[in-house]
């Protein structure tokens, strides 16, 4: 990571159900939207997310969607809830986003 | 004896004459009949007429019923296109009614004899006449049928007891009038019961009075066997049975009053007026038959619009009706074909739609908005229409360009089918784990297998609703092969060895279809790359 790379983080918690997508959804996408200077590192943090459903699934495509076509370096960091590490696993997010254990190793990473 | 034997054979030939007319008529109109019915029910002039012609060729203005209510519930036509031909069907059946009421006996014994010819040299083998023999066939059994009967009740009404329960029932108008809403009910045709009913009068074993009593309780009788026919549907296919409904209460509510005064008290009603046409018993009968079935068609096409806003507001479309109706196809778009393939795709993009709610019923987190067997059937419905649609397309084009999309659409089609089936394989294989708890391990395994395909599901959604090229490539990052991933979550979770033989089988199953759900989609996915690439180099 170069000196001028700033790494702004989203942190998630909880479980990341229907219900709970549709309260944070309004705020996560304005948080992503203001992640926008190509020197950006954007992380979205999962380190404490207990339960991760279908939505929330999309929530990260979309984000990852957006940063893409941002052309922003971007990055995951994992969940400690085996469960919902599986779940990314099994959906195919780990093969195409990369994941970290932790910001500082994300920060490390870029 | 020998004379109830008469009657019995004559009501069996009868019966064997009516399926055959029907039966036959129906296979030989039957596709010609549906062609025919999308056409006249864009207008209600048409679709009366397409009614009479239909109630007069089978016989049975329940049984055009029955194939309006299976073609509107199919989407192939509106309701309000069919709503006058099940009106008008009723005045058609009147034809077999006048026809018995003249002597043609002569005519029917040549009938016989060149039926009876044409099979002996196995015309009825050859696929152009089966049909129509079959039909002339049954035409002529039944009128045996009523030669035999009125054969037999001849000498019945000097048979003592005979005699004397005619005697007692000549005035009873009520007594007649069940016996025609019973035997209708049995019979399923208020023409078949008119017809013996005409037999009867022409042989003296019942009075006029008695047979137009008969001839409006079977009316209602008719009413009623639709009723009950039909009280397993909802929706729409409940409104079109209802309109036959009213048509039938309509007539009676009208005849049987006014027969009631002209018998009780001497008002001019039915009988004076077809007295005017005729003198013959058994021709004033089926006129009255004829008068019943034109003025409940009469007047219930006048009543028609508040009629049906009633029947609306009682029995409004079902959930699976209305997600069944195409949003796109409509036959003036077959007159220019590209813009016909475009509204094929976003159909066929609308059914994609319904497979990420099939998941619902098993998922971990979801609420169930829409009932599974609903958006099947639903799904199925729209697949089958976008196919007819398409192979409408490819009869009216020969371009190269136009057949290959053609081909595409019809390959996402086949895939769509397949998806559907996968998925319904899906959700009863999940659904064998019933409602064990989240802590088990196993259990949270499948629902994360659930809600990662339902992700990706609602992915393919988004990407073939919004034709996004940045949706279709994610899609197709997401849809790689995932053979070896599932194979690896089979082995990991074999080697703990505390797993039951069913979840085993669930295991497998869930994930072998999990693979195959993917690998559907990316099909569907690259097909659809493949249709906007082609689009994009001929811009």
């Amino acid at each position: 990571m170069t000196d001028a790379a700033q790494l702004k983080s989203i942190k998630l918690v909880g479980r990341l159900d229907t219900a709970r997508v549709g309260e944070i959804e309004t705020g996560f996408y304005a948080e992503v939207g203001f992640i926008k200077d190509k020197s950006d590192i954007a992380i979205i943090d999962l380190s404490d997310v207990s339960f991760l459903s279908s939505l929330g699934i999309r929530l990260l495509v979309t984000a990852g969607k957006t940063f893409s076509q941002r052309q922003l370096r971007f990055g995951v960091v994992a969940s400690k809830s085996p469960d919902v590490m599986e779940a990314l696993d099994i959906s195919g997010i780990t093969g195409l986003f990369r994941f970290f254990d932790s910001e500082e190793e994300a920060r490390a990473g870029f | 004896m020998e004379i109830f034997l008469d009657i019995f054979a004559g009501l069996g030939l009868f019966f064997v004459g009516v399926k055959l007319i029907g039966a036959n008529l129906k296979q030989l109109t039957g596709k010609w009949f549906r062609g025919l019915m999308s056409a006249a029910t864009q207008s209600s002039l048409r679709s009366s007429m397409l009614g009479l012609l239909s109630g007069a060729l089978t016989q049975s203005s329940n049984a055009i019923t029955f194939i309006s209510i299976s073609m509107v519930t199919a989407g192939l036509v509106e309701v309000a296109g069919v709503v006058p031909m099940v009106i008008w069907a009723n005045v058609g059946t009147s034809l077999l009614v006048l026809v018995a009421a003249v002597d043609i006996n002569l005519a029917v014994l040549f009938l016989l004899g060149v039926t009876g010819v044409a099979y002996y040299f196995d015309l009825d083998n050859k696929p152009h006449f089966r049909h129509g023999l079959g039909a002339v066939l049954g035409l002529s059994l039944l009128f045996m049928g009523l030669e035999l009967i009125k054969h037999g009740s001849v000498p019945l009404r000097s048979v003592e007891g005979v005699a004397d329960f005619l005697i007692f029932t000549a005035s009873s108008y009520s007594l007649a009038f069940l016996i025609g809403v019973v035997l209708t009910m049995v019979a399923q045709s208020s023409a078949t019961v008119t017809i013996i009913a005409v037999t009867m009068i022409n042989v003296g074993l019942l009075t006029f009075d008695q047979t137009i009593a008969i001839v409006i309780g079977a009316s209602l009788g008719s009413g009623l066997s639709i009723a009950v026919l039909t009280t397993n549907l909802k929706g729409i296919g409940r409104q079109i049975a209802w309109v036959q409904i009213a048509v039938k209460v309509v007539g009676v509510a009208i005849f049987l009053p006014v027969f009631l005064l002209e018998t009780a008290v001497g008002l001019p009603g039915i009988k004076a007026l077809v007295t005017v046409f005729t003198l013959h018993l058994a021709s004033q009968v089926a006129l009255v038959y004829l008068l019943l079935q034109i003025t409940s068609a009469v007047i219930t096409m006048l009543l028609c619009k508040p009629v049906m806003a009633f029947i609306e507001r009682h029995s409004p479309p079902t959930d699976e009706e209305l997600l069944s109706q195409p949003h796109y196809l409509y036959d003036e778009a077959l007159e220019d074909a590209p813009s016909a393939l475009k509204l094929v795709e976003r159909e066929q993009a609308r059914a994609f739609g319904y497979l990420p709610s099939l998941l619902d019923g098993v998922r971990a987190d979801a609420a169930l908005t829409m009932s599974a067997q609903a958006l099947h059937v639903a799904g199925r419905s729209l697949i089958e229409q976008c196919d007819t649609f398409l192979a409408e397309i490819a009869d009216q084009n020969e371009a190269r360009d136009m057949l290959s999309e053609v081909f595409n659409l019809q390959k996402r089609n086949e895939i769509l089918s397949d998806l559907f089936t996968a998925l319904d394989d899906y959700v009863r294989t999940v659904s064998h784990i019933g409602s064990r708890s989240e802590d088990d391990k196993f259990v949270r395994l499948i629902f994360a297998l659930g809600e990662s395909l339902h992700a990706i599901l609602d992915l393919g959604k988004d990407a073939f609703q919004m034709r996004d090229g940045d949706d279709l490539a994610t899609l197709l990052d997401f849809t790689t092969d995932r053979s070896a991933q599932m194979d690896g979550i089979r082995r990991r979770v074999m080697s703990v060895g505390d797993i039951s033989s069913g979840d085993h089988g669930v295991l497998y199953a869930t994930t072998t279809l999990f693979e195959r759900i993917l690998w559907l989609t990316r099909r569907y996915g690259e097909l659809t790359v493949e249709m906007t690439s082609a689009e994009a180099a001929t811009a």
